[in-house]
């Protein structure tokens, strides 16, 4: 099945689109999706989705707009994950 | 409502465009009056959010940020001129609050939020709007906001993307719901445009309006999150948790 998956904000700039469209296998967990694709693509997208090889407890995943948290999502065809790691103001 | 908080024939004048937002009425704009909101830092995000809520008639408005302006500052923080390069930020932002605005009590207080006076600044306000940029900053102040039991409109941004949530302590999630712990790898410096913060502050403004008013829906258990770059626009449900260790003992109202 497909899926898309969106990158907000610095995960934007790691990955380096806005927007792509997956394909996984079924059943596939959004959770393990996305800790997939942060190991494949490695990198500065890596160490800002990962903390010792799995998703960071930090980063805000949502599955058709609802976060995901605590228990496994499964995926469906045609849904959107959004990743959307904390961001905060500036300073110098 | 006390009489201090009735409207003069002026500020009736003065406010009469909001005043025609359903909702709002003189009943509206005499809660704004008689509310005050602490904005903590006066940045490119905090200096757009006072300076709405000053517009809109906010009675007491409380400004929290140290230091100096530098010319780095000045690419987004609308509040900052260059004329006062050198000189108190929180100041200058003062005044420029009390320019547009002098029905508007302005408190101006040169630090920034910090767990020693989280509890005394947060207890200056009926609704707090957190623009700091340090995750330290923005857990003290949740902190407090939880403890006291006070909204907090959290504003956040990067490049040209921005977040707002309204956390409401024992109904939303707090911000240690949702981050429960600093990310270790946010910087302080990153790419900005002015036109993003001011987006955001703006957005913050509406949601401390929306919350004294009680007109419209705050973004309440709702995070947006929106990149300018090509318009994309989402409103995320997020979940309150029950073990949070900031507000997990609140239960639930």
């Amino acid at each position: 099945m497909r899926v898309t998956v969106e990158y907000f904000g610095p995960a934007r700039d790691a990955a380096g689109v806005a927007r792509e469209e997956v394909g996984c296998d079924s059943p596939c967990v959004a959770q393990d999706l996305v800790a997939r694709i942060a190991r494949a693509r490695g990198g500065r997208l890596a160490s800002l989705l990962l903390r010792d090889d799995r998703l960071s407890p930090v980063v805000l995943l949502a599955v058709n707009d609802h976060q995901v948290e605590g228990e496994p999502v499964s995926l469906n065809e045609g849904d959107v994950v959004a990743i959307i790691p904390p961001v905060s103001g500036g300073m110098d | 409502m006390s009489d201090h908080d009735k409207l003069t024939p002026e500020e009736r004048q003065t406010y009469e465009w909001q005043m025609w937002v359903p909702g709002v009425g003189e009943a509206g704009q005499q809660k704004l009056k008689a509310a005050s909101v602490l904005v903590t830092r006066v940045g490119g995000l905090g200096g757009l959010a006072a300076y709405e809520l000053a517009a809109a008639g906010v009675g007491r408005i409380v400004l929290a940020h140290a230091g100096v302006i530098k010319p780095g500052d000045l690419n987004r923080q609308l509040l900052m001129t260059h004329a006062a390069l050198g000189t108190s930020r929180v100041e200058c932002a003062a005044r420029r609050l009390r320019d547009l605005n002098p029905r508007v009590d302005v408190v101006a207080i040169p630090e920034n939020i910090s767990p020693p006076n989280a509890e005394r600044l947060v207890r200056l306000a009926d609704v707090v709007v957190c623009c700091a940029p340090l995750f330290e900053e923005r857990f003290a102040l949740n902190d407090q906001c939880v403890r006291q039991r006070k909204p907090m409109v959290d504003c956040a941004m990067y490049e040209l993307t921005g977040q707002v949530t309204t956390i409401v302590p024992g109904q939303t999630a707090c911000l240690a719901c949702r981050v429960p712990e600093p990310p270790a790898n946010w910087s302080r410096q990153f790419p900005v445009f002015g036109a993003v913060s001011g987006a955001v502050g703006c957005i913050g403004a509406m949601e401390a309006i929306k919350l004294i008013t009680g007109i419209g829906e705050p973004l309440c258990n709702r995070l947006v999150t929106f990149d300018l770059r090509d318009m994309r626009f989402r409103v995320v449900r997020v979940a309150r948790k029950l073990d949070c260790p900031t507000c997990g003992s609140l239960g639930r109202s």
